[in-house]
């Protein structure tokens, strides 16, 4: 089902059929190394398109129930993840954020927030992409 | 009840730009299409009132652009240059506060802007340019620092967008103005009547200058080196002139003069085609005791002896119908 998706988009999209394979491609590259998160900005590297395009990629990916994004909330000092929330509706709530590695508090001037994808199975993801 | 802003870290913001950024400049539609989806729904959805103009069709609008052939802002106003424009101004106005991109460019450029308008303002008091360009400096700077507030608390997002655009656009013209104005007035700059001369160059007005030869004139010359001299003085078509009078020698009682009958000889000519520049060279003919007193005599004596080998020479404009002037030099005429 959810291969029939994705193709049924590169039906829609047939210009974006070759860059559909190359992100799968790097998904599937990834998922091989054991990491099933997807960063846009290091796609964006592999593929040598702009994150901005391999976002909204990813988000053809995720319409088609292979991924799912996530929020990641990183502390700006050390670049460490502090946080995976799956929006962002209650991020008001989650403040201060504490910090172990710079043992403080973070408000919103401390962190950055980074949009990530999370591979649901990577099995299935390479059945269907294959 | 409207639901309370969020303030998420402010690169959140500039992925969102960015992300519209490069839906301006992706040449598929297909695609351009699908960045502007994702861009509504990883960053604008989320950010809800924090961002940019969320008025109540905010999602709707930034999917409409996919579909709109003009690309659009998020607040739904096209595009255009101006928006680019407004973009621009707002990061350099805010000093960086508002970014839109990491250069130091536009913080750069509103570094300029603040310095050039405390600096139009400290020079029209200093060098006083006049109450026009003092008052247009404060009025400008007031404005700049408004919309700098007006900026910051993200008025402008909220009302129309355009408008406040046409604003920062007159304010700029405004400044370019004044500041202009000012130059002009700082370097005395007269396009319409500029001449060269070989001494400091004076603002001149419209007037016609004297026709020299015309007629014999009623004198005054104070030069430097001599004293004053007053007579009568005829301009020969030879270019040479001659004057009989008297200088006015002053003596050592205060505001008192010795009037010592004199004559001057030297020549004459135009520096420019509109006779506005007057060459002028002149020397001590003559001395003489005629109705003065031995006394009298003693004083102008040891007075013009000395200047009896004297050569006056320097260009002079003409200010009005009847009177040259440069550094040094003085020369009033009046007809007879």
């Amino acid at each position: 089902m959810q291969f029939q998706q994705l193709e049924l988009i590169k039906l829609k999209h047939p210009s974006l059929s070759s860059s559909i394979d190359s992100l799968a491609s790097y998904i599937s590259s990834e998922i091989d190394e054991g990491r099933t998160r997807i960063v846009p900005a290091l796609a964006s590297t592999f593929m040598k398109r702009s994150e901005a395009e391999v976002t909204a990629l990813l988000m053809v990916f995720e319409d088609a129930g292979l991924i799912d994004h996530e929020f990641d909330i990183v502390c700006t000092a050390k670049n460490s993840v502090l946080l995976s929330v799956p929006d962002l509706s209650k991020f008001d709530d989650l403040l201060p954020i504490q910090c172990r590695l710079c043992d403080s508090e973070h408000d919103p001037e401390g962190l950055r927030v980074e949009l990530v994808f999370e591979v649901k199975s990577g099995q299935d993801f390479k059945q269907h992409a294959a | 009840m409207p639901p309370k802003p969020r303030k998420l870290p402010q690169s959140f913001y500039e992925k969102f730009r960015e992300m519209l950024d490069a839906a301006e400049k992706c040449t598929d539609p297909d695609l351009k299409k699908l960045i502007l989806e994702a861009a509504s729904r990883y960053y604008q959805a989320d950010i809800s009132l924090g961002l940019s103009a969320k008025d109540d069709r905010g999602i709707d609008r930034i999917m409409a652009m996919a579909d709109s052939p003009t690309p659009t802002a998020p607040n739904g106003s096209p595009l255009t240059p101006t928006s680019t424009f407004y973009r621009f101004l707002e990061q350099a106005l805010t000093l960086g506060t508002r970014g839109i991109s990491k250069s130091a460019l536009p913080r750069f450029i509103g570094f300029l802007v603040y310095a050039a308008l405390i600096g139009l303002l400290t020079s029209s008091l200093l060098l006083n340019l006049g109450p026009q360009v003092t008052a247009s400096a404060i009025v400008l700077l007031m404005l700049a620092g408004v919309m700098s507030i007006v900026l910051l608390l993200e008025i402008p997002k909220k009302v129309r967008p355009v408008i406040f655009e046409i604003i920062l656009l007159l304010v700029v013209i405004c400044f370019l103005g004044v500041s202009t104005y000012a130059v002009v007035k700082l370097l005395n700059v007269k396009p319409v009547l500029q001449h060269e001369v070989s001494d400091k160059a004076a603002p001149i007005t419209k007037v016609e200058p004297p026709d020299l030869e015309a007629r014999q004139w009623k004198t005054t010359i104070r030069a430097d080196g001599f004293p004053a001299f007053e007579g009568q003085v005829k301009f020969g078509a030879d270019q040479n002139f001659e004057a009989q009078g008297q200088f006015l020698v002053p003596t050592e009682a205060l505001n008192e003069r010795i009037e010592c009958p004199a004559g001057l000889k030297g020549g004459w000519s135009y520096g420019s085609a509109d006779h506005f520049v007057l060459r002028f060279q002149m020397h001590l003919t003559m001395f003489s005791d005629a109705g003065i007193s031995k006394d009298q005599y003693l004083q102008c004596s040891s007075s013009l002896k000395p200047l009896a080998s004297r050569v006056f020479s320097k260009a002079c404009i003409f200010r009005s119908a009847v009177g040259c002037s440069a550094s040094g030099l003085d020369i009033h005429l009046s007809p007879l």
